[in-house]
């Protein structure tokens, strides 16, 4: 019976299950989740390029996203609280300081995750220098973080810690 | 902040410290530091536009990912 339309009675035994999809809440350091609009994107890789260069480079990529990169932790904290964005490439120091998910990790040549640090100094420092140093960084994640990875990246306590806002040194 | 002597050392990633030393005419030596942090990451808050902000990070040229230190991107 060609172009006859079979008509099946189908019981379902039990309702099938409801999903209610609530939206994901906001990370802490945001003050809601990201709104509609344009793909909003933060970009805050403090030591790197300045942050108009670097801006330029990721807008040049990400097309139809607004990006915006900070130099300041103050600034970065300060926009995600009143303009969350809908991503955030950061260091990880930051990422973690703010309590936000990393969705995908930068990897070296060799597919490491870690990151080489080097002390820039007139003179060869010795361990003995070390302890009693004062060391310039840029902010990486707000002085206290800061103070707290450069003390473990230099392995000594320091007597001064001086920030930057970009890497000039 | 060396220059004017304001410090004893700066500390900074190596990709960023090998710019410096290329732009500087100082006389600077490099003291690699005692651990190594973890490098940038990427962190899509909208559900929605995750899969293609991943892929649009995964495939930045690597004049771009030079950057921010970085070669290639994985999953974390």
């Amino acid at each position: 019976m060609a172009g006859a339309v079979e008509i099946v009675d189908v019981t379902l035994e039990e309702p099938p299950p409801v999903v209610t999809l609530a939206p994901a809440p906001a990370p802490a350091a945001l003050a809601a989740a990201p709104q509609g609009g344009p793909t909003l994107v933060y970009l805050f890789v403090p030591g790197s390029v300045r942050p108009r260069a670097l801006e330029a480079a990721f807008a040049g990529q990400l097309a139809g996203a607004e990006v915006t990169a900070f130099g300041s932790w103050q600034d970065f904290e300060q926009a995600l609280q009143a303009r969350p964005p809908h991503a955030v490439v950061a260091t990880r120091t930051a990422l973690d300081a703010l309590g936000l998910p990393v969705t995908l990790q930068g990897l070296d040549a060799s597919g490491s995750a870690n990151e080489r640090y080097v002390l820039l100094s007139d003179h060869p420092l010795g361990p003995g220098e070390l302890g009693g140093a004062a060391v310039g960084t840029v902010d990486l994640a707000g002085r206290e973080r800061s103070t707290e990875l450069v003390k473990r990246l230099v392995g000594a306590e320091l007597v001064g810690l001086e920030a930057a806002g970009q890497a000039g040194a | 902040m060396l220059q004017f002597g304001n410090v004893d050392a700066v500390i900074l990633p190596a990709s960023a410290a090998e710019r410096l030393l290329a732009s500087t005419q100082m006389a600077l030596v490099r003291t690699p530091a005692a651990e190594s942090p973890v490098l940038p990451a990427l962190s899509a808050l909208d559900a929605g536009r995750r899969g293609a902000l991943e892929a649009a990070v995964r495939g930045l040229p690597a004049e771009v990912n030079g950057k921010v230190g970085v070669d290639r991107w994985g999953a974390p």
